[in-house]
């Protein structure tokens, strides 16, 4: 084997090793330490450096040259600034400390050079023939998922880490008392479950209907096109602005309640359930209405029989993605359904009710005024349960009704 | 021989909007027959026969004249129902187009939305339509597996068996092989040779040694119109029309 094609392999093993300390850092929350830390990136920074003159020399086009500087130039810079980050980010009265500060910046540092730099291996290694871009677009399209999955595992990983000891069976059953520092969420569980369903309950029959509607027997022309645009303009509404326009209108009729609440959030939901509907109407093939028509079935008997079962799990996806995103909106029901404390589990639809995004918008209200941050951290974590089972519910339902095509 | 004439049609002329697909068809094809029609592409073979069951009802901007009489009655007629035409006039079409259901509710389907609903009725029927569409001996076994999983031949069988379980008078097939092998082509050709025992088929084919194996009459469209038609043997040996003879010859088309 050749010295440069040991190093460029060294880069490589080097890079993606980083890239998974990483992962792993971001995931479990912890921080490798200053002195590791530096040692990666002057090693990588160095490697790279060293591979400078055979690139230079290899490369038809400079351009991959260029690229090789700027990533050694990084990964010095890096070794010298995560390290060195400033130990206290002051926010008001919060306040974040140095580790976790550190070990958010040195991972997502980690996650994408790791996979930058292996791929700038892989030029010198093929002699920067197509080989040696097919496998560094391997690695970016890696860094890409790998972007992706680093949030998510950042805010799963810490909500659960701090939110997981505080669920005991008194905080599911009980009452909040205290500001929200000791008791329970107890009604506030119930009324967010109560909301979601009577959101469900609003919001399928007219956005499925309207699908329908839409994609089936309106003709092409203007009155479709007019209400799509409302449909899209539906969706880009900020979620506050419905909670508005649910305080002018539903409050004078149905008071601060569970209804004014769940039609809100209908309204909320009903574009995203239309416009994932109509999606998977459209989906299936012209071929298989034709079938149907040709055995002297009607509109709505195809509607019914032949279009929608197959539709049907592109239908529950757009459902459990509008219910997901009602589930966590705060803006909307907090002028028009919820109460802080003194809201007791809803005897009716008009009676007012306690909402987990709103309970846990209050507890950070308190948050250094009471000792509200386990039971805060357990409102997230609860409320992400629910967001995330409300998700796995529908992908367990679009597999069960998934047929093949 | 006369035979007693089943589908008359009469004037026809239709157009997509400005465009004119069909212009003054005037033909009547036999009963129990097998009528081809052939011609070069876009020259109005699919529209014509879509015209037989009014499926041109559901392209936006499609308009027609003349008649079409089915049985002497004039399915184009005011009082006629669109949806009662198609349950007499039964269409496989060019793709095979099964439901994403069991083989099983594939041909149950147009029962049960024509109200019959017993299981002892339905069974009988399913089993009946897949003996007449050859296909029984092949899927006896998994009736209740999916019509996705068939192969491209078993598939257009099953659209051909689905057709037949409605009982209808005329069967319409567009293009019925163009998506299938020569294996699976002969097997439909078998099949189209028992079924006009019991029913008048009308076929739209590009493959002219089709036409001639079997069809007893045949047809020729060129831009719209009608250029010919008469006995098949008649067509292809001693063609009236030269237009049909250099596209029979493989000169043209």
């Amino acid at each position: 084997m050749k010295p440069k094609d040991a190093l460029s392999c060294w880069i490589i093993f080097l890079g993606s090793a980083m890239a998974l300390i990483g992962f792993g850092s971001a995931a479990g929350s912890f921080y490798i330490g200053d002195a590791l830390l530096r040692l990666l990136f002057v090693l990588l920074g160095i490697s790279l450096l060293l591979l400078l003159p055979t690139s230079f020399r290899l490369a038809k086009q400079k351009r991959s040259f260029c690229w090789m500087v700027a990533f050694a130039a990084i990964s010095f810079a890096l070794a010298y600034l995560v390290p060195s980050a400033p130990p206290k980010v002051g926010l008001r009265d919060y306040s974040i400390d140095a580790s976790l500060m550190k070990f958010m910046i040195s991972s997502l540092a980690l996650v994408i050079t790791g996979p930058v730099a292996a791929s700038a291996g892989f030029g010198p290694l093929f002699n920067f023939t197509k080989h040696a871009h097919q496998a560094s677009a391997y690695c970016f399209l890696t860094i890409a998922i790998l972007l992706i999955l680093y949030p998510l595992g950042l805010i799963i990983s810490e909500i659960s880490v701090n939110g997981l000891p505080g669920i005991t069976w008194e905080f599911l059953t009980q009452d909040v008392s205290k500001h929200g520092a000791e008791g329970g969420i107890f009604p506030a569980l119930v009324g967010t479950i109560l909301l979601i369903g009577l959101t469900a309950l609003i919001a399928l029959p007219l956005g499925i209907g309207c699908a329908i509607y839409l994609q089936e027997y309106a003709k092409r022309g203007r009155l479709v096109r007019v209400i799509r645009t409302a449909v899209n303009i539906l969706q880009g509404t900020p979620s506050i602005v419905h909670g508005l326009f649910g305080l002018a209108v539903f409050v004078p009729l149905f008071g601060i309640s569970l209804l004014s609440g769940a039609l809100i959030m209908g309204f909320l939901t009903l574009p995203i359930v239309i416009r994932t509907s109509e999606e998977a109407i459209r989906s299936i093939p012209q071929e298989i209405r034709e079938g149907s028509y040709a055995l002297g079935a009607t509109q709505w008997q195809t509607i019914r029989k032949v279009v929608l079962p197959p539709a049907l799990p592109g239908v529950i996806t757009g459902v459990v993605l509008g219910l997901g995103r009602a589930a966590g909106e705060t803006a909307p029901i907090m002028f028009t359904a919820v109460y802080f404390m003194g809201a007791r589990v809803p005897g009716s639809l008009l009676d007012p009710i306690q909402a987990l995004p709103y309970h846990l918008l209050e507890l950070t209200r308190y948050w250094g005024a009471y000792p509200v941050e386990q039971n805060a951290w357990a409102t997230a974590f609860l409320l992400l349960a629910i967001v995330l089972g409300i998700n796995a519910g529908g992908i367990i339902l679009r597999e069960r009704y998934r047929q093949e095509f | 021989m006369e035979n007693h004439i089943k589908v008359s049609i009469k004037n026809l002329s239709l157009w997509y909007g400005s465009n004119q697909a069909l212009d003054q068809i005037t033909m009547d094809m036999p009963e129990k027959k097998i009528t081809a029609i052939i011609g070069p592409s876009g020259c109005g073979k699919s529209t014509l026969i879509r015209c037989l069951n009014r499926m041109n009802d559901l392209i936006e901007g499609c308009r027609t004249t003349g008649e079409i009489l089915i049985d002497g009655q004039n399915v184009y007629d005011r009082r006629v129902d669109a949806v009662e035409v198609r349950r007499r006039v039964g269409m496989v079409f060019q793709k095979p187009n099964p439901f994403p259901k069991s083989i099983y509710e594939n041909i149950a389907y147009g029962c049960r939305i024509g109200g019959i609903n017993t299981k002892q009725r339905l069974d009988k029927i399913v089993k009946e339509s897949l003996k007449e569409a050859a296909l029984w001996d092949e899927v006896k076994d998994r009736l209740s597996d999916s019509a996705m999983k068939l192969s491209g031949g078993q598939q257009q069988r099953l659209c051909i068996a689905r057709t037949l379980a409605i009982e209808p008078e005329v069967l319409l097939m567009d293009e019925p092989c163009s998506a299938l092998d020569p294996i699976a082509t002969a097997k439909i050709e078998d099949l189209l040779r028992d079924l006009k025992r019991d029913y008048t088929v009308v076929i739209v084919t590009h493959n002219m040694q089709q036409a001639a194996r079997v069809s007893d009459y045949t047809a020729y469209l060129y831009l719209g119109k009608l250029v010919e038609f008469g006995p098949t043997r008649q067509v292809f040996e001693k063609p009236e029309a030269e237009l049909t003879e250099r596209y029979i010859t493989g000169r043209f088309g």
